[in-house]
């Protein structure tokens, strides 16, 4: 027996002590010991689950502060989504009233309108609209009752708008005042500057006076206003008389014009 | 034997407040795996009430199951299987399977099965880290001197 099971001597007497412990303790013999040991263990024990918990905490504060990185970095993202969202519905709010006030002074059932962004402005007025929109060359370029010039080239996506300034620029107008009409055609000088030519010397034209389009041309409805006269220029020796005309608007503040289509 | 019983005093300090795995019954019966010594009886003995006494148990009672289950372990570690090491893993899971089941029966603890299996994982590299630090002063028989 001895030999199957090793030291069974000992394993006796300590099972022996065992279950005297046991018994000791069972009847509370071993109290004072017992808190005599906490004194020691206790602070131990304190000790070492204060640590863990400390180090615990730590580590959780790191866990949060990357947890917390990653949440402000997809937030980010999300804001400048939303702020550019924001930005294209405010573009299309605008785009919509420019076209609702735009439909008030041209019909829609009659024109065609294409509302097209400024994107450059050198000689010609380039447009953000090309053949891909259904642009053409000369087609007419309006914003609400005012002309602003021609389509002259076209690309894909882009178009050049020839503006009244320009010294190709060429179109039948009319003025008109309390006193009558004065017919003519205006020209285009460099700068910022529009010349009506050829007006009789007994048709009435005065500064101040808004000057229209004839439509004679065929891409360019009657009665747009084309600008308002600063100056008349009248000689005597002369055939004709010439005023100098002025746009009502500087184009650079437009953000939105229309291609009158077929 | 100081080094192995400041480890036995840290691990119980470990296992009544962080961990709540039985590492010193885990060393113990990894030491007896290894060598059939009487100073495991002494060690489970003492360990046993150091336990009891932490875990506010009865004095005694830890000291009886580490005592049976060091005593098993020893038997055991004398059969000719006991050669192989993976033999600590099944071992580990019966005997800390009986310990659950023992202190479940007695209202100490409740069963966890997870435990067993944590045991038996952590069985094996505890099996090396003890037979490395009991067998440093043995010789290996490749290394020789030389003159």
């Amino acid at each position: 027996m001895s030999k199957t099971i090793p030291d069974l001597k000992i394993l006796l007497i300590l099972l022996f002590f065992s279950l005297t412990f046991l018994v000791l303790d069972k009847i509370n013999l071993l109290n004072l010991p017992k808190q005599l040991a906490f004194y020691i263990t206790n602070p131990i024990s304190f000790g070492i689950y204060d640590t863990n918990r400390n180090v615990g905490k730590q580590f959780y504060f790191v866990f949060q502060a990357r947890f917390a990185a990653q949440e402000n970095k997809a937030l980010k993202e999300q804001v400048g989504q939303l702020l550019s969202e924001n930005a294209n519905l405010r573009k299309k709010i605008a785009e919509t009233e420019a076209q609702l006030s735009q439909e008030k002074h041209l019909d829609p059932d009659t024109y065609n309108l294409l509302p097209t962004r400024l994107i450059g402005l050198s000689r010609y007025l380039k447009i953000n609209k090309g053949s891909l929109s259904g642009v053409k060359m000369g087609q007419a370029v309006v914003f609400k009752n005012n002309f602003i010039g021609k389509i002259v080239l076209v690309s894909p996506s882009a178009s050049s708008v020839e503006l009244l300034t320009d010294p190709d620029s060429k179109v039948a107008a009319f003025s008109q005042n309390k006193e009558g009409q004065a017919k003519g055609v205006l020209f285009g000088q460099f700068g910022t500057e529009i010349l009506m030519d050829k007006i009789l010397h007994e048709e009435k034209i005065a500064q101040g006076d808004l000057v229209y389009s004839e439509g004679l041309e065929g891409f360019l409805p009657r009665g747009l206003i084309l600008g308002e006269v600063i100056e008349v220029l009248e000689r005597e020796n002369e055939v004709f008389k010439q005023a100098k005309v002025t746009p009502v608007f500087d184009i650079r503040d437009l953000d939105l014009v229309f291609v009158i289509q077929e | 034997m100081k080094i192995l019983i400041i480890i036995l005093i840290i691990t119980s300090f470990i296992q009544t407040t962080i961990f709540s795995i039985d590492l010193v019954l885990l060393i113990l019966i990894c030491r007896s795996y290894i060598k059939s010594d009487r100073t495991n009886l002494y060690l489970a003995f003492a360990f046993g009430i150091f336990i009891s006494h932490l875990n506010l148990a009865s004095i005694g009672f830890h000291s009886l199951i580490y005592l049976i289950l060091v005593e098993v372990t020893e038997i055991l570690s004398k059969l000719r299987l006991a050669s192989n090491p993976l033999l600590i893993v099944p071992l580990t899971f019966f005997l800390f399977a009986f310990d659950q089941l023992i202190n479940s029966m007695l209202g100490q603890s409740t069963f966890e099965f997870s435990k067993i299996i944590l045991s038996c994982l952590l069985s094996l590299p505890i099996l090396f880290l003890v037979r490395l630090w009991e067998e440093r002063f043995i010789v290996r028989k490749g290394i020789k001197l030389k003159i």
